[in-house]
């Protein structure tokens, strides 16, 4: 879902990071807190997990697949603020290690997906009473989804009006909320069902064997 | 030393180039790229660039080809923009493969302790988990004399996920206890 470098300005991804940053001290805060010296080993660890979970196929009809994003279940698993830290060391890895996304989007995607669709999924469960049933799992895992890819497909659609030349060519990417809204949020309708389903079954195994999540 | 100033250079340039939108300085920048790539790694430069390529063909493509019609359809000049939008992102993207391929990240981040073993320990754990989860793909394979279907599809990817998160308890666990045994957190007092 995330976006890669070179299709946002500069306004965007400078905003966006003066933004993030109060939100990472404070993560790090809450989560020094509640695991002091094992912070490093847990949040190591957990970033690696949150990496892993990225190269999970998600299966989808049709034979195809989509990518699990993974941070519903981080969320569900280990709370918001180390599963926002932990999906953003991600995406700072997958930039610096395998060229993928984009250092510069880095602070776009970490808030849309880690922050604000974590934070969607960890309200919209404690709403559900924090139960582990298959649709207090799915509906709040699919609108972490959904919202993530709604702030994304505004972020993106924004663009022209952010930047653009003397002639009105757009700088960065080229279309409007009204293209990039259907294109990217439709899809991810599905995608945030196919996520949601996969959660509940990982919840409904890990109470089976009686690990909390 | 090298690594720190290879990053710090990476981002900036990264930056940087969010500033500059002439394609003509763009195609310059890319061609300095391009060019000090085949100075510094000979022939192995122009595999970079097929990779860099191919990365973002999809995603250029799309747009690219969407862009002009739109711009074809409404009489407004697309040339420029469509230059701009793949000069960028493939110079992007070069810079990008051209970094994961020279940097170690761990030297590049030597000067900070507890990031450098932030960055070990998940690179180590990425590999375990890594490896776990392709055993169990290729377990998934190895017993599906035909494709899979859906629902197997979803048990097996529910199945790695579990167990990827039941791993990473106790992994965290032992880890603590292990740098504990070793004095790491005794030094940082």
């Amino acid at each position: 879902m995330h976006i890669p470098d070179g299709m946002i300005a500069p306004q965007a991804f400078i905003v966006a990071g003066l933004i993030a940053v109060p939100f990472w001290v404070h993560a790090v805060r809450r989560v020094a807190r509640d695991l002091d010296e094992r912070l490093i080993p847990r949040m190591a660890v957990l970033t690696a997990l949150a990496f892993v979970l990225s190269t999970v196929m998600v299966p989808l009809p049709g034979g195809t697949s989509a990518h699990l994003t993974g941070v519903g279940l981080l969320v569900l698993a280990f709370g918001l603020w180390p599963a926002f830290l932990a999906f953003s060391l991600v995406l700072a890895l997958q930039a610096a290690l395998l060229g993928a996304g984009g250092i510069t989007a880095l602070p776009v995607n970490a808030l849309a997906m880690g922050l604000v669709g974590g934070a969607v999924v960890s309200g919209a469960h404690r709403l559900a009473g924090r139960k582990k049933s298959f649709w207090s799992v799915l509906v709040p895992v699919w609108l972490g989804v959904v919202v993530a890819a709604v702030l994304l497909a505004l972020v993106l659609g924004l663009q022209p009006w952010l930047a653009s030349d003397a002639a009105g060519q757009p700088l960065f990417f080229p279309f409007g909320p009204r293209v990039t809204l259907p294109v990217i949020v439709l899809p991810h309708l599905a995608i945030g069902v196919a996520e949601g389903m996969l959660s509940w079954f990982v919840v409904s195994a890990l109470e089976a064997r009686r690990m909390p999540a | 030393m090298k690594d720190r100033t290879l990053l710090a250079l990476w981002l900036v340039a990264v930056v940087a180039i969010g500033f500059v939108h002439d394609p003509a300085w763009l195609a310059a920048l890319l061609a300095l790229a391009l060019g000090l790539m085949l100075v510094l790694q000979g022939g192995v430069a122009w595999s970079m660039a097929a990779r860099a390529l191919a990365a973002v063909a999809l995603v250029n493509v799309t747009v690219s080809a969407a862009y002009a019609i739109w711009a074809w359809t409404a009489g407004e000049s697309w040339t420029t923009f469509v230059l701009r939008l793949n000069l960028r992102v493939f110079l992007l993207a070069l810079l990008a493969l051209w970094l994961t391929r020279n940097i170690d990240l761990v030297r590049a981040v030597d000067r900070w302790p507890s990031i450098r073993f932030l960055v070990v320990i998940v690179l180590g754990q990425i590999r375990a988990l890594g490896r776990m989860l392709a055993e169990h793909r290729m377990a998934l394979v190895s017993r599906s004399p035909t494709r899979p279907s859906l629902k197997v599809r979803f048990a097996s990817a529910a199945s790695q996920v579990s167990v990827a998160l039941e791993k990473t308890e106790g992994r965290a666990e032992a880890l603590n206890q292990g740098m504990r045994a070793r004095g790491f957190f005794d030094d940082r007092a």
